[in-house]
C-alpha cells in the first residue's frame, strides 16, 4: 500500500543477519550514524507499518516510526542483546503506540483504539477457505483486510501483526508486549477470528 | 478437532477474559490457531510501508543532533595558549611553595645509642682546652713577631 508523504520513496532493505546486525550494534555505542542508518534502513518500513496499523493515522504513524528510532539510538547503550533488535525495537514501537492511545483515550473527541469491540463476544468461526490468486481481489482483499484491522482492539491488533506479519514467534511476543505466553495464543486466536468474521462478510457479499 | 464435549462458548469467553485454561482447551486452542492458517497468510501479504526520503531525511537530522559534537580545537586557536600558560602557572607555583631545599631538622637521637656517643666524641675531639673548635695547625693563626 502506498502510504508514505512524498513522491521519492525509500527502499527498506531486509532483516540483517545476526553478525552483521552486531558488528552494526557495536557501531552504533560508539555514536556511529552511518551505521546506525543500516538498521533504520532495514527496520524503518516493518515499525512504520506497525504503527499505521496499530494508530490508524499516517501522520502519528510517522512521527511515531521517528521516535522509535530516535529513542533506539540514544538508549543503544542499554541495549544488552538478551532480545533480538527486532523484538527490541517492536517493545519500544508498542510501548509508544499505547501511550498514544492513551493519550487519544484522554482527549475528548478523538476515537481510542483501545476498546474492544463488541463483536468479540459473539464471535463465530466461517470456514474462509478461498485463494485470492487474482492480483485485483486481493487487492480488494487487503483493503478489507485493512479495515477489519481498524475495528480490532489494540491488544489483539499487536499480537496478530507481530506475529502474522514480523513472524515472531510466541515467546518473543510474550516479550515484547509483556504478556504471558498463553495470553498470546489467546490474542492471536480471538484477532484472527475476527479477520475471519470480516473477510467471510465481504467474500459472501461477492 | 479436539474437544468436541467443550462448551466452546464458555471457552470463548474465558480466552476473552484471558483466564488461564484446562490442559484440553490449550490443546483446542493450538488445534484451533493451526487451522487459521489462511488468515496469517493475508496478514503476511499486506503491501509494506515505505517511509519518504524527506521522512528520512528529517530524522538523520534528528539523528545528528542527539550525537555529542566532538571539539573543535581548529577553531579556537588561543585555547593550547591558554592550556601551556596555565601548565606554566601550575608548575611555577609548585616550585615555590614545595619545601625542596629546605634542611631537615637533626633527629633526636638515644643518649645511650652508638650513634650519639660517636657524635659526642667527636664534638669533644673538635674542641680546644679553651672551649674553641679544634682547626689543623697550618691554619692556626701565626703569632705576630
Amino acid at each position: 500500500m502506498n502510504t508514505a508523504l512524498g513522491a521519492i520513496r525509500v527502499k527498506t532493505k531486509g532483516p540483517i543477519e545476526s553478525i552483521h546486525e552486531k558488528v552494526l550494534l557495536d557501531k552504533s555505542k560508539k555514536r556511529d550514524l552511518d551505521a546506525f542508518s543500516k538498521i533504520v534502513d532495514a527496520y524503518q518500513g516493518r515499525v512504520l507499518g506497525f504503527a499505521r496499523r496499530m494508530l490508524r493515522d499516517e501522520d502519528d504513524a510517522l512521527d511515531l516510526t521517528q521516535e522509535v528510532f530516535l529513542r533506539a539510538f540514544q538508549g543503544i547503550d542499554g541495549f544488552d542483546g538478551r532480545s533480538s533488535l527486532r523484538s527490541w525495537l517492536f517493545t519500544i514501537a508498542h510501548n509508544l503506540c499505547v501511550d498514544k492511545a492513551r493519550k487519544r483515550a484522554r482527549t475528548p473527541g478523538q476515537t481510542s483504539i483501545e476498546t474492544d469491540p463488541q463483536t468479540e463476544d459473539t464471535i463465530d468461526f466461517p470456514d474462509v477457505r478461498w485463494d485470492p490468486a487474482d492480483a485485483a481481489v486481493k487487492a480488494e482483499l487487503m483493503i478489507v483486510l485493512d479495515k477489519a484491522l481498524d475495528t480490532m482492539s489494540e491488544k489483539l491488533k499487536s499480537v496478530l501483526l507481530l506475529h502474522d506479519r514480523e513472524d515472531m514467534g510466541y515467546e518473543e511476543i510474550s516479550q515484547t508486549v509483556d504478556i504471558p505466553v498463553g495470553t498470546v495464543k489467546s490474542r492471536l486466536f480471538l484477532a484472527r477470528a475476527h479477520l475471519q468474521r470480516a473477510l467471510g462478510d465481504y467474500l459472501n457479499e461477492r | 478437532m479436539k474437544g468436541e464435549g467443550m462448551d466452546k462458548r464458555e471457552l470463548i469467553k474465558k480466552l476473552v477474559r484471558e483466564e488461564p485454561l484446562r490442559v484440553d482447551e490449550s490443546l483446542w486452542l493450538d488445534e484451533a490457531l493451526d487451522s487459521q492458517g489462511p488468515v496469517r497468510e493475508w496478514v503476511g501479504q499486506a503491501a509494506a510501508d515505505e517511509p519518504s526520503l524527506a521522512w528520512r531525511s528529517r530524522l538523520n537530522q534528528r539523528l545528528a543532533a542527539s550525537v555529542p559534537k566532538p571539539r573543535h580545537w581548529r577553531r579556537r586557536p588561543w585555547a593550547p595558549a591558554i592550556g601551556f600558560a596555565g601548565v606554566a602557572a601550575g608548575a611555577l607555583f609548585l616550585a615555590t611553595m614545595n619545601p625542596i631545599g629546605k634542611p631537615s631538622a637533626a633527629p633526636e637521637l638515644d643518649s645511650t645509642s652508638f650513634e650519639h656517643k660517636l657524635v659526642k666524641a667527636h664534638h669533644e675531639a673538635g674542641l680546644g682546652e679553651n672551649g674553641r673548635h679544634w682547626v689543623p695547625a697550618e691554619f692556626e693563626p701565626v703569632p705576630d713577631l
